[in-house]
């Protein structure tokens, strides 16, 4: 399967963003995982939105997050903050995120993170999004959950440039 | 019956307070760094980076792959890098005393060139003599072995610049592990090769942080951030880097880097079979 893996600049220093602006329901989940405060920044159609959430392991073995993906964006990445020596920043594609039981793995604006885009529908301020969480149990079978988000304004302190693709 | 019911009640309480004595060692587990430092991942190493090929600073072959057993602490690096470099490798040193007084002897700490065209294994040699690595501590430095194509050799085009070095063994590592290394120009005022006294004519723009990859092949820890070192570096480096002082009493270069505590324990949390 082509993987596209986009990259991205974060332009404007994000110290001091917030974190998780507003709670969202959780539907259906698994006896394993708890999804809480995912949010979604307001993009519009082919944007770019940047996630939100607290995912705490309840299960009694390790869970590691494959994609957090939504039928409304073609894009997903999951990434951490990443240091380029002469002071720049970028958003560092990461395969997987390994959550040990019982932890809690916050996704933010800085840190580690998530980001979907090529929106096919604008995300507005006050909707929701329903996002597909799927995991990797310690057994070798996959999870998936799916948990809303609730979109939000985005900061204004938070810009995302996409700078290129490659693979 | 009444001397059983004391004798189970002296034997619960014998067994409480064994558990009492014991609880401490059995939660004395090393907690997985703030998500200020890194984060936890599940990545195998595949086939074609475990057995891509190096030589350590003291010539000797060697991969990942053979280091299987063993929790592996890695880092890119460039000896002529005059800002994030020698603070990352001050941050080994630290490190590898760190894991000493932890009694942690089942530790590599490997940095691996971004710059592979001109670290050489002599380069390398000399850098680890100049930074002060113990000979025979757990710290490597490694170049890739086999052909490397540069962008910027002499007479290289503007063009060429933006990208970096070409080796089929230091690619296969950076690709995995998510690192990128561009050629630009040479910072002014100009520096100095430590080495040669030459004048540098570009540098390389590269990623910082460090992984951690546990004793069955698996990265289990990444960190992007630069290093925040405090402590003391080798004058001749601290004289490459055009600082007057060689002793650091806040983060550099970064406040809010990874220190070498932070390393450490990245490394035992991941030794210990967190992930």
């Amino acid at each position: 399967m082509l993987k596209h893996v986009y990259a991205f600049c974060l332009a404007i220093a994000l110290a001091g963003a917030p974190f998780g602006a507003a709670s969202a329901s959780v539907l259906p989940a698994g006896q394993s995982v708890h999804i809480v405060k995912a949010t979604l920044t307001a993009a519009p159609s082919s944007g770019e939105s940047a996630l939100t959430v607290s995912i705490t392991n309840t299960s009694t073995k390790p869970l590691t997050l494959l994609s957090i993906t939504t039928q409304s964006a073609k894009g997903w990445m999951l990434f951490y903050d990443a240091n380029m020596c002469q002071g720049n920043q970028t958003m560092q594609y990461l395969a997987n995120i390994f959550i040990p039981k019982g932890h809690t793995q916050q996704l933010g604006y800085t840190h580690q993170g998530a980001m979907l885009w090529r929106l096919s529908t604008p995300f507005k301020t006050g909707g929701t999004v329903l996002l597909d969480f799927k995991f990797a149990q310690a057994n070798g079978t996959d999870e998936t959950v799916f948990a809303s988000a609730k979109v939000v304004p985005s900061p204004r302190h938070l810009r995302f440039i996409m700078s290129g693709m490659s693979m | 019956m009444r001397r059983t019911f004391l004798k189970t009640v002296m034997g619960a309480t014998l067994i409480a307070a064994s558990i009492m004595v014991m609880a401490p060692l059995a939660t004395a587990s090393v907690s997985e760094p703030s998500s200020a430092v890194g984060v936890a991942v599940n990545q195998p190493l595949p086939t074609n980076v475990a057995s891509a090929q190096f030589k350590n600073q003291y010539g000797q072959p060697e991969t990942l792959g053979a280091l299987a057993g063993t929790t592996v602490l890695i880092v890119p690096i460039l000896t002529l890098c005059g800002d994030t470099c020698p603070f990352t490798t001050g941050n080994l040193l630290q490190a590898q005393r760190l894991l000493q007084q932890n009694g942690q002897n089942n530790v590599e700490l490997v940095a691996i060139t971004v710059d592979p065209y001109r670290d050489t294994v002599k380069r390398l040699a000399a850098y680890a003599k100049m930074i002060g690595v113990p000979t025979n501590s757990n710290i490597q430095l490694w170049a890739p072995v086999g052909p490397t194509t540069t962008p910027h050799a002499p007479g290289m085009s503007k063009k060429s610049k933006g990208s970096g070095d070409v080796n089929a063994n230091e690619a296969a590592v950076a690709n995995f592990l998510g690192w990128s290394a561009k050629v630009v120009a040479q910072m002014k005022p100009v520096m100095v090769d430590w080495m040669t006294g030459k004048k540098l004519t570009y540098d390389i723009n590269h990623s910082d942080g460090f992984w951690v990859m546990n004793a069955n092949q698996v990265v289990s820890f990444a960190s992007g951030n630069a290093p925040g070192f405090t402590g003391t570096i080798a004058k001749k480096l601290a004289t490459f880097m055009g600082s007057k002082k060689n002793i650091y009493t806040t983060p550099q270069p970064a406040a809010n880097g990874w220190t070498a505590a932070e390393a450490v324990q990245a490394i035992e949390w991941v030794a210990q079979g967190s992930n």
